[in-house]
């Protein structure tokens, strides 16, 4: 537990992305879930600052760290529960990376992380086409870097104000 | 987590690992010098040449290998990868590409390059390569890199794709990615 005790105050806080997007790390937990060692998986909750979210609406994350690196996922599912949507707008997101010195100021460590992100193909194409998933299916991931700045060690702590 | 005090040590390692390259590298020079030496000189290729003569700009392509290499190329989705010319010298490759989606399906000029380095003993060995077309007035452009092998008997260059977008809904949106896999 010594391993966990050194690795809970790293990640547990609140992070900010370049986006203002926050990741929420509530908390960091010991598995082993059947195989011969510690992992350790992380709970929290992210706050998307750019896309068609709402900046305070909190989508669950879920990963793990070992050491100073980092996978976590965030699901964006955005449909209405008591609604039947034909073309959901939902899309789901997963991070990899590490916490490094700063490209921009080598004297702050920041988490360096690449995402994938899968986006439901029907979005946003033509109605008429019959198949969209098999014409399209192509154009379903986007990919990009995010680097995030641990600025409370509080999970809930308040996100700055933008000006 | 203490940079400062991190790079206040950093100079004396970077220069130490620089110059252990500097001796690594004079070494091999020096090694590939005296095989070449050793060897009858009909035998030495070109590419051992450059390698002799220092020059690690220098990398020219098997003849072999281009052969390999121009041709007409498919990948899943029915794109059409046409690998016109490859320059034995410098690897450059030259041809165009039509895919039929997101395409009408006209051919789109391509460039590239083609690299190659002798096989070690262990580990696995690819021929690399990359290759960008440019979506004229569709306005994107779409860059894959990626190698060419033999899976399971079969030529093959498996390719990682970054497709960079003008216009989106968002400041995020801009970039797609995927794999093609072309078989001739």
């Amino acid at each position: 537990m010594n391993e966990l005790a050194k690795l809970k105050p790293v990640w547990v806080g609140l992070w900010i992305n370049r986006k203002s997007s926050l990741l929420r790390i509530f908390d960091l937990k010991a598995v082993t879930e059947g195989t011969n060692r510690t992992h350790y998986r992380i709970k929290g909750a992210y706050q998307t600052g750019v896309g068609r979210p709402d900046s305070t609406t909190r989508f669950p994350v879920t990963g793990f760290v070992t050491g100073d690196q980092i996978v976590f996922t965030v699901s964006f599912r955005v449909a209405d529960n008591n609604r039947e949507d034909d073309e959901p707008k939902d899309a789901m997101t997963a991070w990899a990376g590490q916490i490094m010195p700063d490209q921009e100021n080598c004297e702050i460590q920041t988490l360096q992380t690449l995402w994938h992100l899968t986006r439901n193909v029907v979005e946003g194409e033509d109605d008429t086409d019959p198949n969209p998933e098999k014409d399209h299916g192509w154009a379903s991931l986007l990919a990009g870097a995010d680097t995030f700045r641990k600025i409370s060690d509080d999970p809930n702590a308040s996100p700055p104000t933008l000006e | 987590m203490d940079q400062l005090n991190h790079s206040s040590k950093g100079p004396p390692i970077a220069q130490k690992t620089r110059s252990d390259m500097k001796l690594k590298r004079a070494i091999l020079s020096a090694s590939i010098l005296l095989w070449t030496l050793a060897h009858p000189a009909h035998l030495v290729t070109a590419q051992e040449t450059a390698a002799a003569t220092g020059d690690i700009t220098k990398n020219p392509v098997d003849p072999i290998i281009i052969k390999e290499l121009v041709g007409d190329w498919k990948n899943e989705l029915n794109s059409t990868l046409s690998i016109k010319r490859i320059d034995p010298n410098s690897g450059l490759i030259t041809g165009s590409y039509a895919s039929p989606s997101g395409t009408p399906g006209q051919a789109f000029p391509l460039t590239g390059w083609v690299n190659t380095a002798p096989a070690t003993t262990k580990g696995d060995h690819v021929v690399v390569v990359s290759f960008s077309v440019r979506w004229g007035k569709i306005g994107s452009v779409t860059a894959w890199n990626g190698f060419y092998r033999l899976q399971s008997n079969t030529p093959t260059i498996i390719g990682q794709w970054h497709l960079a977008r003008p216009n989106t809904d968002f400041p995020w949106d801009h970039i797609l990615t995927g794999q093609d896999r072309f078989t001739k």
